[in-house]
């Protein structure tokens, strides 16, 4: 570590030093005053307290982290395997299937729902049998994870490729010599290698499973406790009053800051841990 | 020494640069807000008012062509909420009364609100489900989808009044009202949510306003019986900051006009009720003499009347 | 040990080789990069597939195309150390090194890598990261986690290839101790000469995936005997020249061409002095042959050395003096330009720079004839079916 702080210290200053300290403070402004006059507004308010731990935004919040801790647990089971192979395979099928990974990206989400009513719906492609069977996804939390996982999963999938990429195969290579069988190797070398890029991918995919809107008020609907998540319950609370929408807000910011700031630790204490 | 001098005046280049960025952005701006030619009227309407004020526009441009109407649809609420941040429109028309006072409140209105149309709710049913739900008293069965839109907007308040309603008449029971809303699946965000989910066939049943389902597709109307419907009022008023506020008044005044009203009345709205007697033969009449448990009448027969 | 040949290809690129290493030997791999080495090594370890072959690592059978038997890597029980060491960032050094020893009882590895360590003197710097080592550190440790799970042949890819000059002279010897120590086969590609030269048992040239060259490492790269040989090991003076005359009773000849006469050994090892060829040249017996001189076998003086026993005394002007670690190479035109290597010290004494005046002294059996049309030596190729 001294030795990379050491080289670092030497770095001079770059030509453009002054524009790009104008683009930051540029940047900063813009997304900082917003938010900041978000938290300003909600915090004069009498009730901010009292409103922040009512029932109904607990309830949104807690089924926010459930739906969106299960979303996260299917895309990284499914998503590694996944992203691993599409980070080292060279067939043209692949590269085919690499690039529909990035079309829920580009989606907006109010399609991305009506998508998965015509796949999943009562008459959706695969809803119609599934109704069949008695199995039913509108209007139920399972299509809140759905949607989460449907808008969510690239960014995990996009990062995670990145990350194996990034891994040099003679290191993998070398682990075999050692007598170490590729599944293994995957397991003590790749994956840990790779593991500060899936985290930044997790990361990134859980704020958008968690902010997710349109796909969910088209799919899942609207009903406190089972599909109404804390977007949709700010997007109620406008309804009435800017200022519930407003700690509702602040609240999942909160949240989300505190689950992100976690990843963020994890992924950059992740090599130290590991020794 | 020359190379301080030449640092500072790239940074100064950079500097200009950066201004006249910002100065265009204004730019685009300013001439995006700005009116050219003739008079722009800009009307902030609820989301139910789409298709009918778009009609009424279209009639009222032709009328007076040298007014060109801008419209704007959102949610009553929200329109209000737009309009006391400072959005810039003429005139305001809600689906409901209670919007409209609010604004009144802010000190928004020029002057009175005028009622220009009444709306009433009626329960729109899949095609799917038909043969599930055939009468209101089928809603409380308890297989059936409800949808709602959130009972913080007015078509959603509405809907759950005229559910205790029915369940304070003959016929229903008092279990009705109960039955009913543990059958809801979800609450959203605006009448329009609750009439796709419908056609779409995700939810069986949905309580919408009877303008709503004029041009609807996919779906059958079981109609709500006069003494447990509400009538939804639908005020109007010149905005007090209105840029055009001569206009805005000849808008108001061709809306309550004989000719605006048959263009809201072929949209399935109710006649403003201090002209109802006059006026009766163009609506859409649901109330009367229809029983109150009953019947099924397709949607474009209606659409049709 | 380890023996067998294959025959690789990989795009157009055709690979064949063939080797053999008792235990304790070390077999050097010589050639220009793309010359096939490193291919040859994966295919050892199982990275690569070869088109036909047969690998022997250890008495055991692991790879044969003819019974399309081919054991995966991680059952060949093969070390490979690669130019770059590869050492994983994500563990420690003792980490790195216990990496293969999974299946050895946890006392049995601790003690592997603690003796390992020991050998490699890499005490105290157990706990330390990969980008923590200095780049010497970087290969013991390469080395140690290579060596641990006791291969039974090592396979080193360029080891010394990211260490400076200084660097490699004491990892050379390192090396050398460590591997003498164990008994493992060592197979080493390089394509420094004094590498080879130093750690070869024995050694083989190859160029463009073909084995040129094999046998004694003194006898293959202190004398080539082909010019391709030559061009690959690094002869810094080859001269085209003409026999002008020959003196069997000294076992010299004496040779000229443009500008430049001088005494070299007699020809009789040269083909194009066989008598066939001979019966091409013209009738005095005059033939065609490349000399080859080490800059290194020049000595370089100021003056014109008299009643010395060197043969060759040459003068020339100063053209270049050009940095070639661990000296200077000195270039002089003496007709033909002649590259001398020397060190620093003699640079500073003698005040050498370019335009001065100086004498280029060197014996005749200094100079060695070099082939001119390759000769593959197919002889060597041993053990190939």
């Amino acid at each position: 570590m001294a030795l990379v702080t050491g080289r670092r210290l030497i770095s001079q200053p770059t030509p453009g030093a002054g524009l790009g300290g104008a683009a930051t403070l540029l940047y900063v402004v813009f997304i900082g005053l917003p938010i900041g006059a978000l938290l300003f507004k909600a915090a004069q308010q009498e009730s901010f307290f009292s409103s922040l731990i009512s029932g109904p935004a607990l309830t949104a919040m807690r089924l926010s982290l459930v739906t969106s801790a299960i979303s996260m647990l299917v895309i990284v089971l499914v998503g590694t395997p996944f992203a691993y192979l599409l980070a080292r395979s060279r067939s043209p099928l692949l590269r085919l299937v690499d690039a529909l990974v990035e079309l829920p990206l580009v989606m907006p989400p109010v399609v991305a729902g009506v998508a998965m009513l015509m796949a999943f719906g009562r008459r959706g492609v695969l809803g119609a049998p599934l109704e069949d069977l008695g199995i039913t996804l509108p209007f139920t939390t399972a299509a809140v994870i759905l949607a989460q996982i449907f808008v969510a999963s690239p960014f995990f999938v996009r990062s995670a490729k990145v990350g194996f990429q990034s891994v040099a195969t003679d290191h993998e290579d070398i682990s075999r010599t050692l007598g170490v069988s590729p599944w293994s190797t995957f397991l003590r070398v790749t994956l840990p290698l790779a593991a500060p890029s899936l985290l930044t991918g997790l990361a990134l995919s859980w704020a958008r499973a968690v902010s997710e809107f349109g796909a969910t008020i088209m799919f899942a609907g609207n009903l406190t406790g089972k599909t109404q998540t804390m977007p949709l319950a700010i997007m109620s609370a406008m309804e009435t009053s800017l200022d519930t929408a407003l700690v509702l807000s602040v609240l999942l910011i909160l949240g989300s800051l505190a689950v992100l700031g976690a990843l963020g630790i994890l992924a950059r204490r992740h090599w130290q841990a590991e020794a | 020494m020359t190379s301080t001098v030449n640092i500072r005046r790239r940074h100064s280049v950079r500097a200009a640069s950066l201004v006249s960025l910002v100065a265009m952005f204004l730019a685009v701006l300013l001439a995006c807000s700005s009116s050219r030619g003739k008079e722009t009227l800009t009307v902030f309407a609820a989301a139910s008012l789409t298709q009918s004020f778009e009609a009424v526009a279209a009639a009222f441009e032709e009328a007076h062509p040298q007014i060109s109407v801008k419209l704007a649809f959102d949610g009553s609420q929200r329109l209000r909420v737009q309009l006391g941040h400072g959005a810039q429109a003429d005139i305001f028309a809600s689906a409901d009364e209670r919007q409209m006072s609010l604004a009144q409140e802010s000190g928004l209105l020029a002057g009175e609100a005028v009622t220009f149309a009444t709306n009433t709710l009626v329960v729109a049913v899949s095609s799917q489900a038909e043969t599930k739900v055939k009468s209101l008293t089928d809603l409380a069965q308890d297989d059936v989808r409800l949808v709602l839109a959130h009972p913080e907007v007015p078509a959603g308040r509405y809907a759950v009044d005229v559910i205790e309603l029915m369940a304070k008449a003959p016929g229903f029971g008092p279990q009705y009202s109960a039955q009913i809303l543990r059958n809801v699946v979800s609450h959203e965000p605006n009448v329009r949510g609750v009439l796709q989910k419908v056609a779409l066939g995700e939810a069986d049943s949905g309580f919408v306003y009877a303008s709503d389902v004029v041009s609807a597709e996919n779906i059958s109307v079981l109609v709500v019986p006069e003494e447990a419907n509400v009538a939804a009022i639908y005020p109007v008023a010149a905005l007090r900051f209105a840029a055009e506020k001569k206009s805005a008044e000849t808008f108001i005044q061709f809306l309550t006009s004989p000719q605006g009203q048959r263009i809201l009345h072929s949209h399935g709205f109710g006649p403003i009720p201090s002209l109802a007697g006059s006026n009766s033969s163009g609506s859409p009449d649901f109330r009367g003499e229809k029983p109150a448990s009953a019947y099924l009448e397709s949607i474009h027969a209606l659409g049709d009347s | 040990m380890s023996r067998g040949w294959v025959h690789c290809r990989v795009g157009s690129f055709d690979l064949e080789a063939t080797w053999s290493i008792e235990p304790g030997e070390v077999l050097v791999l010589f050639g220009p990069s793309g010359a096939g080495k490193t291919t040859t090594l994966r295919a050892i370890a199982g990275l690569l597939q070869p088109q036909r072959g047969h690998i022997e690592v250890g008495n055991r059978v692991v790879y044969d195309s003819d019974s399309g038997l081919s054991l995966p890597t991680h059952r060949r029980r093969v070390g490979y150390l690669t130019q770059s060491y590869n050492l994983f960032p994500h563990l420690n050094v003792s980490k790195n090194i216990g990496y293969g020893l999974r299946n050895w009882t946890s006392s049995a590895a601790g003690e592997r890598v603690r003796q390992l360590i020991e050998v490699l003197r890499l005490d105290g710097l157990e706990q330390r990261r990969p980008w923590e080592l200095s780049g010497g550190q970087q290969q013991r440790v390469a080395l140690g986690r290579a060596l641990a799970p006791n291969p039974e042949v090592l396979l080193l890819d360029e080891p010394f290839a990211s260490l400076d000059m200084e660097l490699r002279r004491i990892f050379r010897r390192e090396l050398w101790s460590t591997l003498a120590e164990s008994n493992v086969p060592v197979l080493l590609v390089t394509h420094d000469r004094e590498e080879a030269l130093a750690l070869a048992d024995s050694i083989q040239v190859i160029d463009e995936g073909k084995l040129l060259a094999q046998g004694n490492p003194l006898d293959v790269l202190g004398q080539p005997g082909q010019e391709r040989v030559a061009n690959l090991v690094g002869v810094e003076n080859l001269f085209p020249l003409t026999i002008e005359s020959r003196n069997p009773r000294n076992g010299t000849m004496v040779c000229a061409g443009r500008g430049l006469r001088i005494e070299v050994p007699l020809d009789a090892s040269v083909p194009n002095s066989s008598p066939e060829d001979r019966s091409e040249t013209p009738a005095s017996g005059i033939g065609h042959v490349t000399v080859g001189i080490r800059a290194s076998d020049i000595i370089i003086s100021t003056q014109e050395i008299l009643g010395s026993t060197a043969r060759n005394r040459l003068q020339g002007v100063v053209t270049h003096v050009e940095l070639a670690p661990p000296g200077y190479e000195v270039t002089l035109d003496c007709g033909q330009p002649l590259r001398c290597q020397i060190t620093g010290a003699a640079l500073e004494e003698l005040k050498i720079r370019p335009g001065m005046d100086l004498w280029a002294v060197f014996k005749a059996s200094s100079c060695f004839l070099v082939q001119d049309a390759p000769l593959v030596a197919r002889r060597h190729i041993a053990g190939r079916p």
